[in-house]
Formats: C-alpha cells, sequence, structure tokens
C-alpha cells in the first residue's frame, strides 16, 4: 500500500516538475521564436488565431481531418465518421462532428443514413463515373440531406466554428467546401419557473441557457415580424453568441446603433454571463447602482421592448439585459401590470419605502442613539438607554458589527448546498437574535432594526439592486456614526447627485422624476389602469408615441339601451 | 487625472469625518443621564441656587416589563449648587457618572422661596440652552421647596414626575381647576405687554394609604404625594400669590381653558341637595373698549353642560321645563361669581394674568400707550369688568332630569 | 471656444432651482430679518419687499432677452465697455463666492447652534463644499436635475412645519400692525430687498432655459412662490411666539419644536433641519456653479470643471472666515453691515446696465446686429 503511495507521489511530483519545466521553457521559446504552425508548441492565442485563419479546406479527405485534429489538438470528442458514397463510385465522404453536441438520432436519419441511402440507390448508368464532385455535392445539400437548416462553408475558420457549436460537418473527397448541417442535441436544462423573479399571478416561465430558446420565447410573446433580433460573437475564445432583439418601428434606431457600437466594440476573451456584457457596455461604470437592468422574465423582456427597450441575450445565461433601465425599472415588478391597478400602485410606493428604509434606517438608529437623543419620545429613548446599558460596543460598531453579521448569514445561505441552507439559517438566527442579546453583545432594538433593514432591502424584485443598497449601508453607517444626522443627510444628498448624474444609454437614471416627466409617471410613481397608458415613454420612444387608443375606459352598458 | 482626483475626493470624503468627526458631539446614549425633572431652589449659602435633578435610571425602569424582583425606585435625585443655573449644572459633573441631558426633562419646579425672589435668572437658562424644551412644565411648590416636592410620587407612576404630568393634563382635561403652563407660554407671558404669567400650584400631601394596602410596591419610604390645584400667580418673575381652585377655574373661563368640569348646584327648592352639572364646552370672547380714555373689558362666557347626577333619583316633582331654568340659572351664576372672584384676587395681586392689557395692546394700540407704564397699579386696577355668562343644559343621559 | 455649459433646464427646474436657493433664507434669515426691531410685523416687510422686487426681476428678464444666450458676466462687458465690465464681472464674481460661502456657514452654525455644538463649523463647511463642488463639477443640468427632486421634498417640510403648529397659533399676534412703529418695518424692508438680491444669480441661469418664451413669467413666479413662502413662513411664526419672536435665532427651527400634535406628532426638528441642509446644498451650489461660469467667462477659459474644486476650496475658506461669531451672522443684511454692499451689488448693477442697453439701443439701433457679424 505505502508503496503504491510512494511511488504514486513521485509520479505527481515528477509530473509537476516536468510540466513545470515545460512551462518555462515554452515561455522561454516563446520569446525567442515565432513557433512553426505545425506544432504548435509555445504558439500565443493570436498565432494561433492567425494559424487557423490562414488554413483552407483541401480537397484531400485525409488532409482535411488532419488539419482538423491538429487545430482542436486531437480532442477526444471529436468524432471522425468515413462513408462511401454510392455502390460503385465509391466518393469518400467525411462527417465531423463533436460528440455529445449533436443528437445521435437527427445525425442517423437526417445526415448519415440518407447519404448513404441515396447512394446505394443511385442510378449509376445516369450518373456513371462522370458524376461531377460538385455536383454530388449540390445534390447532397439540396436533395439528400433530411435536415432543416444546412449551411455550406467554404473557410477551414467556419468549419471549426461550426463543429464547436454542435453542427455535424459533412465533407467530400475532391470539394473544397463543407456543409454544415444542423443536428445540434445535447442535453438541456427545460424551460422552468423564474427562480429569482417569482411572480403569484402570470407567465411561469423562466428564460434558460439556451439562446436559441430565449428568442424563442420571445418570439412567442411578441409574435410579430417587427421584433428583429441581431446576433453578434462577442468573445475571442468563447465566441459568445450575442443578440440584441428590439422592435423595429418602435424603437429609437438611434438606441440600436449605439447598443450595436457598444457591443462591437468589446474586445474581451469570455464571455459566461450578462453581467460580461453589461460591465463593458455600461455608461456608469463606477456607480453602485445597475443602470441595465437583467432580467429572466421573457414577459418583461418584452414589456420592455414593447417601450422601446433594446434586449440582449447572450448564449449561455438565463439573465436577459435591457436597456436602458433607469431607477424606477428596479423597483418595478411584472405583477404590477397583473394585479389590479391599485394593488400595484400600492405596492409600488411600499417598495419605494422599503428602498429608503433599508437604505437609511440603521444609520438613523445609529445617528439618533449617538447624536440626537432628543428626536425620540421619552419613553422609546429611556428603553434603548436601558437595553445599550452593558453592550460593550458603542453603537456605531455594534450596527457595522451586526450589519456585517447579516452579510455573512446571507452570504452563507447563497452559497451553501441547499441541504445545509436551512441549518445556518437556524444558526444563524440562535446566535444573532438570541444569544447575542442574551449575552449583551447587542442590544434588541438594533436586531430589530437591522432585521428591519434586510426585509426591506430584499423588497426589491432585482437582486443586484438589493445588493447595491446593502453595499451603500456601510458608509451611511459610518457617516452617521460620525456627523449624526447632518452625515445621513449629507450622504443621501451625494447618493441624489450621483444618480442624476447618471445616465443610461442617454437616459436619465432618474427619469421620470428628475428631469420631471408627468406623463411618466402614470407608470413609475403611481401604476394607473391600463385603460389609461395610453402613450408610450417619451424618453425612450422617438416616434411611436401613441401606445393605444384612448377612452378604453371600461363601462357597463347604459341602462336606456335596452 | 479628473477621474482620479474625483474618486480620491470622494474617498477623503468618506474617510475624513471618520477620521477627524469621531468625538465631537458623539455621546452614546446609555452614557446619558436623563433629567425627568428639575427643581430649582435657594440654596443655604447666600446668593446661591440649587438645582435638584431627577433621573432616570433606565435599568430600572426596564426591569418593569420583565416582571419579577423588587422594583427599585426608577430615579435617582440629586442636588448641586452654583451661582446661576449654568455653574450648577456644570457641578452635576462632580457627582453624576453620566452626563446630563435635559431634552427629555417634564417638570420645571420653583420652591415657593426662590419663586417669590425672583426667578428670571434660571429661565434664561431654559430658553437659551437648545437641549431644554418649551414643552417643559413650570410648577411652582406651594409652602415647601422644589427638592422636597420631587419626593413625592404618585404610586401609579415609576418616575414621579411623569404622574405629576399626568396630574397636570387630567385635571385640565377634567376638572379645570388646574392650569397647564410650560416654559414656552410662561416665557411668552414675560415677553409680551399686559400680561403676567402663571404657573402650575404644586403642594406636597401625606399619602394616606399604609404601605400593605399599596400591595407589592416596595418604596416603603415614599409617604408623600403631589397634590396639583389652583395657580401661582406671578408680576414679572416674582412669584405674589396663589389662586385657589374655584379662582383657577374663574381663570380657566376667562381664557376658555375650561375643556370639562363639574359645576355643582344646589337643588331647586331644596337646600344643601345638590346636583351636578358636567360641562362639555364653553367659549369666551373678550371685547375690550375705551369708555371716556377709560378701559373696559366684556366677557362673554358661553357654557354648556349635561346633567350628571343628583341626589334623589327618579323624583322631580317640578316637571322638567323649571329645572332647567333655575338649574342653568345656578350654573350662570357659579361662573360669574368665579370669575369675578378671580378678577378681584388679580387686582389685589397687581397682576393681569389675563392679558387684558395685551388685549388693549392689540385692539387699542393709541390708548394703550397711556396705559402701559403702569398698567398693573393703576389701569389693571381701575379697569371694569363686565362678566356675561350663558349657560345651557343639553342631555341628562339615559334618564330624565 | 468651447461650450462652457452645455446643459438646458426647463422652466419647472428654474423654478425649483431658483426657489431652493431661496429656502435657506425662508427658513433662517427671513421669518424674523434677524438683526432688526419688527417683531411680529416682518411679514408686511417681507411682502413689501417681494412686491418691490418684481420690476426689479423684469429688468433681469428684459436684459436676458436683450442679450440672447449671454450671461450677465457677458452683456455686461458689451454694454459698458470691456474694462469697466470686467470690473463689474469681477465684483459679481465675489459676490457669487461671498453667497455660495454665506450658504455653507449659515447652516453649518445653525448646526452647531442647534444640535451639534461640540463640533467644529469648518467639518459642516467642508463636507457641504465638497458635495457643492461635486455637483457643481457635473454641470448644470445635473444640478436641475436634483433640485427636481429636492425642490418637492423641501417645500412638503416646509409646509409641514406651516400647518403642523396650527394648534397652537394665535391669530391676534399679529395685532396691533406696525407695533415697534413703521421705522423698523422700513429697517426689515430694507434687510430683507438684500436678501432677496441672491435672486441675481437668475442671470447667470437665464440663458440655458430650454423655453426662452417664458422667461418672464417664471421669473416672476420665482419672486412670488419664494416672496409667499417667506410672508407665510414669518406669519406663522408670528401667530406662534407672538411677542417672544423678536429674539429668536433660529425661528424656524424653535416652530418646529413648538409642534406637539396629540402625543403623536412631536419632536419632529428634524424637519427644518433637513429643510435648510437641503436648501443650503442648491444654495452654495448654485453660486459655486455661477463662479465658476462666470470666472470661466471672465478670463476665457476653455473649460469650467475644473474650477470646481479650486473656487470649493475658496468657498469653504470663505465660509469660515465670513463671521466670526454668530452676531455677526445675524446682523449680516442690517443697514449698517451687508446690506447697502448687497444692494449695491444685486440692484445697482442690473439697473445701470440695463440703462445702459437702453442708452446703447437708442443710439445705436442697429449696433447688435454689426455685434452678430
Amino acid at each position: 500500500m505505502g508503496v503504491i503511495w510512494g511511488n504514486l507521489r513521485t509520479r505527481m511530483e515528477k509530473g509537476l516538475v516536468v510540466s513545470l519545466i515545460s512551462r518555462v521553457w515554452r515561455r522561454l521559446r516563446r520569446r525567442k521564436k515565432t513557433p512553426k504552425p505545425q506544432d504548435f508548441a509555445g504558439a500565443t492565442l493570436s498565432e494561433l488565431f492567425d494559424f487557423i485563419k490562414s488554413q483552407e479546406l483541401v480537397p484531400d479527405l485525409k488532409e482535411n481531418e488532419d488539419r482538423l485534429k491538429q487545430i482542436l489538438g486531437d480532442s477526444s470528442d471529436l468524432t471522425f465518421r468515413h462513408l462511401m458514397f454510392g455502390r460503385e463510385l465509391k466518393v469518400p465522404i467525411m462527417v465531423v462532428h463533436v460528440d455529445g453536441m449533436v443528437g445521435s438520432e437527427a445525425l442517423m436519419n437526417g445526415l448519415i443514413g440518407p447519404v448513404l441511402e441515396k447512394g446505394l440507390r443511385l442510378p449509376e448508368e445516369k450518373y456513371g463515373d462522370h458524376l461531377n464532385r460538385d455536383e454530388l455535392f449540390a445534390l447532397i445539400k439540396q436533395q439528400v440531406l433530411l435536415l432543416s437548416s444546412v449551411h455550406e462553408v467554404a473557410e477551414l475558420e467556419e468549419v471549426l466554428d461550426y463543429l464547436v457549436r454542435g453542427h455535424a460537418v459533412l465533407l467530400i473527397d475532391g470539394v473544397t467546401k463543407a456543409l454544415a448541417c444542423e443536428v445540434k442535441g445535447w442535453s438541456e436544462r427545460n424551460v422552468e419557473q423564474p427562480t429569482t423573479e417569482v411572480v403569484v399571478r402570470g407567465p411561469q416561465h423562466a428564460f434558460v441557457e439556451n439562446r436559441r430558446v430565449n428568442t424563442t420565447l420571445l418570439r412567442r410573446t411578441i409574435a410579430s415580424p417587427l421584433l428583429w433580433f441581431e446576433d453578434f460573437k462577442v468573445g475571442a475564445v468563447t465566441n459568445t453568441i450575442v443578440t440584441i432583439a428590439y422592435i423595429k418601428g418602435i424603437v429609437d434606431d438611434g438606441l440600436v446603433e449605439e447598443v450595436r457600437q457598444r457591443i462591437k466594440s468589446i474586445e474581451i476573451d469570455a464571455v459566461f454571463e450578462s453581467g460580461y456584457i453589461e460591465e463593458l457596455i455600461e455608461d456608469a461604470p463606477y456607480s453602485p447602482f445597475p443602470t441595465i437592468l437583467r432580467t429572466e422574465r421573457p414577459d418583461k423582456v418584452a414589456a420592455g421592448l414593447l417601450e422601446g427597450r433594446v434586449a440582449i441575450i447572450i448564449d449561455g445565461t438565463p439573465y436577459v439585459l435591457v436597456i436602458p433601465a433607469t431607477f424606477a425599472t428596479f423597483l418595478t415588478a411584472a405583477e404590477d401590470y397583473y394585479e389590479r391597478a391599485f394593488t400595484g400602485s400600492f405596492i409600488r410606493a411600499v417598495r419605494a419605502f422599503a428602498f429608503f428604509l433599508a437604505l437609511t434606517l440603521p444609520s438613523t438608529y445609529v445617528a439618533i442613539t449617538n447624536f440626537h437623543q432628543e428626536l425620540l419620545p421619552t419613553s422609546l429613548t429611556l428603553s434603548i438607554a436601558a437595553q445599550r446599558e452593558g453592550v460593550p460596543f458603542v453603537a456605531i460598531l455594534e450596527a457595522l458589527f451586526l450589519e456585517f453579521s447579516f452579510e455573512l448569514l446571507r452570504e452563507a445561505g447563497i452559497r451553501l448546498p441547499k441541504a445545509i441552507g436551512p441549518t445556518i439559517s437556524i444558526v444563524g438566527a440562535l446566535i444573532l437574535g438570541e444569544a447575542a442579546v442574551s449575552a449583551g453583545l447587542v442590544s434588541p432594538a438594533l436586531v430589530i432594526v437591522v432585521a428591519a433593514t434586510a426585509i426591506a432591502s430584499f423588497i426589491s424584485p432585482i437582486y443586484s439592486m438589493s445588493i447595491s443598497v446593502h453595499l451603500l449601508r456601510f458608509p451611511m453607517i459610518i457617516l452617521a456614526g460620525t456627523l449624526g444626522l447632518f452625515g445621513v443627510i449629507m450622504g443621501l444628498a451625494a447618493i441624489l447627485i450621483h444618480l442624476c448624474a447618471v445616465r443610461s444609454f442617454g437616459v436619465p437614471y432618474l427619469t421620470p422624476l428628475a428631469p420631471m416627466i408627468l406623463s411618466e409617471w402614470k407608470d413609475t410613481v403611481v401604476r394607473l389602469p391600463l385603460w389609461q397608458m395610453d402613450t408610450r415613454p417619451k424618453s425612450l420612444v422617438k416616434q411611436e408615441y401613441i401606445r393605444q387608443s384612448p377612452r378604453q375606459r371600461p363601462q357597463p352598458p347604459k341602462q336606456d339601451d335596452n | 487625472m479628473s477621474r482620479r482626483l474625483r474618486v480620491i475626493l470622494v474617498a477623503l470624503l468618506l474617510v475624513i469625518p471618520v477620521v477627524l468627526g469621531g468625538c465631537w458631539s458623539r455621546r452614546e446614549i446609555e452614557r446619558l443621564a436623563f433629567v425627568q425633572a428639575v427643581a430649582v431652589d435657594k440654596a443655604v449659602e447666600p446668593n446661591k441656587i440649587q438645582l435638584t435633578v431627577e433621573l432616570a435610571r433606565p435599568s430600572a425602569l426596564a426591569a418593569t416589563s420583565q416582571g419579577g424582583g423588587s422594583l427599585e425606585r426608577a430615579v435617582w435625585q440629586v442636588s448641586a449648587t452654583g451661582y446661576n443655573v449654568f455653574d450648577a449644572l456644570r457641578n452635576f459633573a462632580s457627582q453624576s457618572s453620566r452626563q446630563l441631558f435635559w431634552a427629555h426633562n417634564r417638570l420645571l419646579v420653583f420652591g415657593e422661596d426662590i419663586a417669590r425672589e425672583g426667578v428670571e435668572d434660571v429661565l434664561d437658562a431654559f430658553f437659551r440652552d437648545p437641549e431644554m424644551r418649551g414643552s417643559t412644565k413650570v410648577a411652582v411648590c406651594k409652602g415647601d421647596t422644589g427638592a422636597n416636592f420631587l419626593q413625592a410620587e404618585v404610586p401609579l407612576e415609576r418616575v414621579p414626575s411623569q404622574g405629576v404630568v399626568g396630574i397636570v393634563l387630567n385635571g385640565v382635561e377634567k376638572l379645570s381647576t388646574v392650569v397647564d403652563v410650560d416654559v414656552a407660554l410662561f416665557g411668552r407671558a414675560l415677553a409680551a405687554e399686559g400680561l403676567e404669567p402663571i404657573a402650575i400650584r404644586a403642594e406636597i400631601i401625606d399619602l394616606v394609604s399604609e404601605d400593605e394596602s399599596r400591595g407589592s410596591l416596595e418604596r416603603g419610604t415614599i409617604s408623600k404625594a403631589p397634590r396639583i390645584t389652583g395657580a401661582a400667580v406671578f408680576r414679572g418673575t416674582k412669584l405674589v400669590g396663589w389662586l385657589n381652585k374655584a379662582e383657577t377655574r374663574g381663570f380657566n373661563w376667562i381664557k376658555g381653558n375650561t375643556q370639562s368640569s363639574v359645576i355643582v348646584v344646589e337643588k331647586p327648592n331644596e337646600r344643601d341637595k345638590f346636583l351636578s352639572v358636567e360641562l362639555v364646552r364653553a367659549n369666551s370672547k373678550l371685547r375690550t373698549e375705551v369708555v371716556d380714555g377709560k378701559p373696559r373689558v366684556i366677557i362673554q362666557i358661553e357654557a354648556m353642560g349635561n346633567f350628571a347626577d343628583r341626589e334623589n333619583i327618579f323624583v322631580n316633582p317640578e316637571g322638567i321645563a323649571p329645572s332647567v331654568l333655575s338649574i342653568e340659572r345656578q350654573m350662570a351664576t357659579v361662573i360669574k361669581n368665579e370669575v369675578e372672584a378671580v378678577i378681584k384676587r388679580a387686582k389685589e395681586f397687581g397682576s393681569d394674568i389675563f392679558g387684558f392689557g395685551e388685549a388693549f395692546h392689540r385692539f387699542h394700540p393709541k390708548a394703550w400707550k397711556q396705559f402701559k407704564e403702569d398698567w398693573n397699579d393703576k389701569g389693571f386696577q381701575e379697569l371694569e369688568v363686565k362678566v356675561e355668562v350663558k349657560t345651557m343644559l343639553r342631555r341628562s343621559g339615559l334618564i330624565e332630569l | 471656444m468651447a461650450v462652457l455649459e452645455g446643459g438646458k433646464i426647463s422652466g419647472k427646474q428654474f423654478v425649483a432651482l431658483t426657489v431652493l436657493t431661496r429656502i435657506l433664507a425662508a427658513l433662517i434669515e427671513a421669518p424674523t430679518i434677524s438683526g432688526t426691531d419688527a417683531g411680529h410685523d416682518v411679514w408686511i416687510a417681507v411682502l413689501i419687499s417681494t412686491i418691490l422686487v418684481l420690476p426689479w426681476a423684469l429688468i433681469l428678464v428684459h436684459l436676458a432677452k436683450m442679450f440672447p444666450g449671454k450671461t450677465i458676466i457677458e452683456y455686461s462687458q458689451d454694454i459698458l465697455g470691456p474694462w469697466l465690465g470686467r470690473l463689474v464681472g469681477l465684483v459679481l464674481i465675489v459676490y457669487f463666492i461671498q453667497q455660495s460661502a454665506h450658504a455653507a456657514r449659515v447652516a453649518a452654525d445653525a448646526y452647531v447652534t442647534t444640535i451639534m455644538p461640540e463640533t467644529p463649523l469648518i467639518v459642516f463647511i467642508a463636507t457641504l463644499t465638497a458635495l457643492s463642488a461635486n455637483c457643481a463639477r457635473c454641470g448644470l443640468e445635473v444640478l436641475a436635475r436634483a433640485a427636481d427632486i429636492v425642490f418637492p421634498i423641501v417645500i412638503f417640510l416646509l409646509v409641514l412645519i406651516l400647518v403642523l403648529p396650527f394648534n397652537i397659533v394665535d391669530f391676534f399676534n399679529l395685532l396691533p400692525i406696525a407695533a415697534y412703529g413703521w421705522g423698523s418695518i422700513v429697517e426689515a424692508t430694507f434687510s430683507s430687498f438684500a436678501i432677496f438680491g441672491e435672486l441675481l444669480v437668475m442671470t447667470m441661469l437665464f440663458p440655458y432655459l430650454d423655453e426662452k418664451k417664458d422667461t418672464g413669467r417664471l421669473a416672476v413666479t420665482t419672486v412670488l412662490v419664494s416672496g409667499f413662502l417667506f410672508t407665510w413662513l414669518s406669519i406663522m411664526i408670528a401667530l406662534v411666539f407672538g411677542p417672544v419672536m423678536e429674539s429668536l435665532i433660529l425661528p424656524a427651527f424653535s416652530l418646529s419644536r413648538a409642534i406637539e400634535l396629540a402625543f403623536v406628532v412631536e419632536r419632529v426638528e428634524v424637519i427644518p433641519l433637513v429643510a435648510w441642509t437641503l436648501g443650503a446644498g442648491v444654495k452654495q451650489t448654485v453660486f459655486l456653479w455661477a463662479a465658476m461660469l462666470a470666472i470661466a467667462q471672465l478670463f476665457n477659459l476653455s473649460e469650467m470643471k475644473s474650477l470646481a474644486y479650486p473656487v470649493g476650496a475658496l468657498v469653504a475658506a470663505f465660509g469660515v472666515w465670513l463671521f466670526s461669531t454668530v452676531f455677526d451672522a445675524l446682523q449680516f443684511f442690517t443697514a449698517t453691515e451687508f446690506g447697502p454692499l448687497g444692494i449695491l451689488v444685486c440692484y445697482a448693477i442690473p439697473v445701470v446696465l440695463y440703462i445702459g442697453a437702453l442708452i446703447r439701443q437708442a443710439v445705436r439701433p442697429s449696433r447688435r446686429e454689426e455685434g452678430q457679424m
């Protein structure tokens, strides 16, 4: 046993040493001279890209195969299938695909099956040996393949691109073109209920990781030819497809162009989540507030599109970006529109209040207990004083400590495996709520404050906004602990100035509050009944301002009509 | 460059107060001694005053809610002396481990001695310091020192001053035989022309009940209780005399302060049998006239009451209408007597507590210039006051009169 | 030359900005016109000065219309010639900086007097100035947007402290009218006039209005709204405090402390606190921005953003140096102190400019076209 273990260890160490040496060696070599393209040892990314670009398809199948193997590093998931076309002709055909990314059924029934069958049934006397390879290529493309989407590609680079996106590529001996056949079929998450933006009433499906499914969801929500999609490839290595969606005619063309420009100017190696795109195209990179809305609800995106916004769908993430996004967008939930108008308006007021509360409650508590003890009623003051007696920390430290431990709990609760999550919350609740208070480490009043703040901070329907509030609470507490209410006011003023200065794709962030656009208040400050929302937001839409015909208030039929 | 500068500036904005601001005006709430009441008396040393403060003990106060254990006294009294209020206040620092905090002060009590000598030095501090509040009640303890008054407790309340203020508010609401005067009102009277201040009249009475009857309240040493009735009359900043219950109600009739009260009148036809009327509403109107260079005041009082109780139930030989009339007439007489009594009393003290002078100042500014100089001693004394009272009996509860 | 200030403001924002600029004075200086003896008659003085200020405001508007797109700094050079015009510009810059500093100083003084007596003045001034400079740096549009948000808040708070004390008012407190003689009212009117002079900043804002037609209406609205607020506030304070009013240093603060409603609404002094902090912030920023713009225009600078922090530092220093004691601050706008100088700057300069402009127009009517060529 020990011998084996020792052996293993030495081998591992050896391997480590070898890899280290080779890495250093490669680096040294890279400095010295450009590598030969044939062995990629020490080649840089850009050199490889250049090499790939320089390569072309050749008539010889074997050579093409070698080249693909070389470029893909003879990856284990790369699968080559060699066929012979025709009973007599025996034209060599090669089908390449990446294993696991294609559906074997589609591959068999749509591609390999028909090709082989056609080859066997091909009337020899008619074609014979004279069959031109190019004609065969066209024949296969047009008459044989039982597939909905087949692309003709001429560049090796394109072939590679299709390959790694789950296409099967068909190459014919002697033809310098290839057919990229869409036979995608990897296993994937189904469309499920939204997990972060739950509604009681409303559509219960959410975006998934697949871009195509997401565009489908949008298309199904807005069945209009004017819903336009545009694809961009972002990420030098990941080659992620980024799709922008908008409704032609409603959207301001300038906005679309701006989005295009910003996406095109991205130069990054990888895009894993919409957050990457968001950070690279947003207006206020230093702002604690998000200026781009992300959502996993198709109905929300659709509503945004109809208001003249642009959506950005990124392959690989269920979160879709909607731009421009103003501050009010983040305090809006889809359900506001599905429930009755009064309910919607009330809930919005609650959210705005909660946002303010989450930002100011702990700092106000600190300011009042440290500076302005005259502001509370006598009995409450004395009660807080009694609770604070014996607490070893000054109020500001106490508040920071408790807020910080709340952040710990929150983070732990999210990251932990689902099975352990509840345990953490129980432990946290016990430690924070019970033990800390009874041990006299924190005062119960502050626990109440922090708990209320925590609840209030999560009322924003968008998690990104909640996090911003969490973040801003700490400087606010520090300001309150040093300058009292003056500090709190100054902190709020600083936030306000910042919010006033920020724009999201040309739209001031606080629209329609500042600049004040009263016609947009119908859908921000309150939520008026749908039959009163006759216009689209003026700040977004330039041409199609009217949304619906006015005077649609439903009424019971008049008595004398009968 | 500019962006970096901006980031640095924002960072500085956050950091500077942390580094510098640390401890200027900050005071932890538990390091404060919350003054609930303050008594001002003459000190033993000449020319000095003695301040006695009633400080709340938050931990003792909180003990109630958790239940169990013996109840400690929720307040602590401590005295300090000095040449003026500010001096004395600072001298508390040699006795109190916590900084005195005044914003929750409810009550300011003067001992009778110092009130007779004048309280102007004292009051200034209460107006000037932003921590002091105008809503603090002002009282004078009749025949005793303010410090002793603070010892008197209402067994219902854990903080004595809360009991006193409660009595004042209750008295204003149910009896109208007390006045509700706070620092702001007192100061306003001092600043105005032709208006003299009054204050709450506070007394100490023996608590009659025995210790056992007070159940588990183990504050055995307490044997005194406060009583609030009547009013203290000032001239300028000096106490000049006292009003009794009836006179105080007379004062409240004139000022229109009567909210609810009980008027006891003799039964029509029956001597020594009484019935009482619960007052529900009272208004007063003051009209000023200058006739032949002489000031005249007409006070119109309207009072509305409900029949409350009487001695022999279900027996009313007279019928309703005549009884109502006679009761109303008796009510009017009672009110008028009280009003005239208080005016007579105020004239004796030479102190226009009603603000008749102020009314002349407002409505006859020219004539006022002649009276202004010696209003309290001459104009007010010669003032002719006409009292008109209208009364009305409105309901009699669930049974007939 | 590059555009110094690219922002445009709407009429609503203009009114919000200018009225907010006056809130500080409304809360701290105007209700009692500190330093004068008018007592409860102050409202008369405020009302008179409001009406008297109207023609002056219209002169400002007319000047702006005669020189469209130009600030007072620019057209004073057109009217008075380069050297005298520049001198006027210099005076105005000093005035703007002084007003900006005054705003920070008064708010800071109020803080120290009321709730944070141990904190050094410089902390408040520095914090306020840092924020103002940051905001002024972002330009007029950001400032206007901030005003859009702050305006309703401040007005709401103001209305609260004006309405909540309804149960302790005594309407007869306003009698007798002119209790302290008309002399003191005239004196108070004079001071009120000097305080009203801060509306001179409108001349810097006019060129950036996006609705040019209604300039006159907007200016009149501003004067009337702020005059109305001033009058209401001084009447309310008189109604509550009566004879005590004269001796109050921070009447609005005292007013809020007097509020006590059914044991529910009490201890609300935080209301005027927030209001005057926001008011001071806006006023300081507006004047700081005006000073920056004026400096940039006077010295033909290519941009004004980089002026924000240097001028801000100047303002902060000025603020600390402005008064040595609170009594100086109280007396500031009276006839013996800054009052005459303020009136000279705010009223005499525009009137002289206006007369000059009229003469120029009369003598050489074609001059303006030539100038535009």
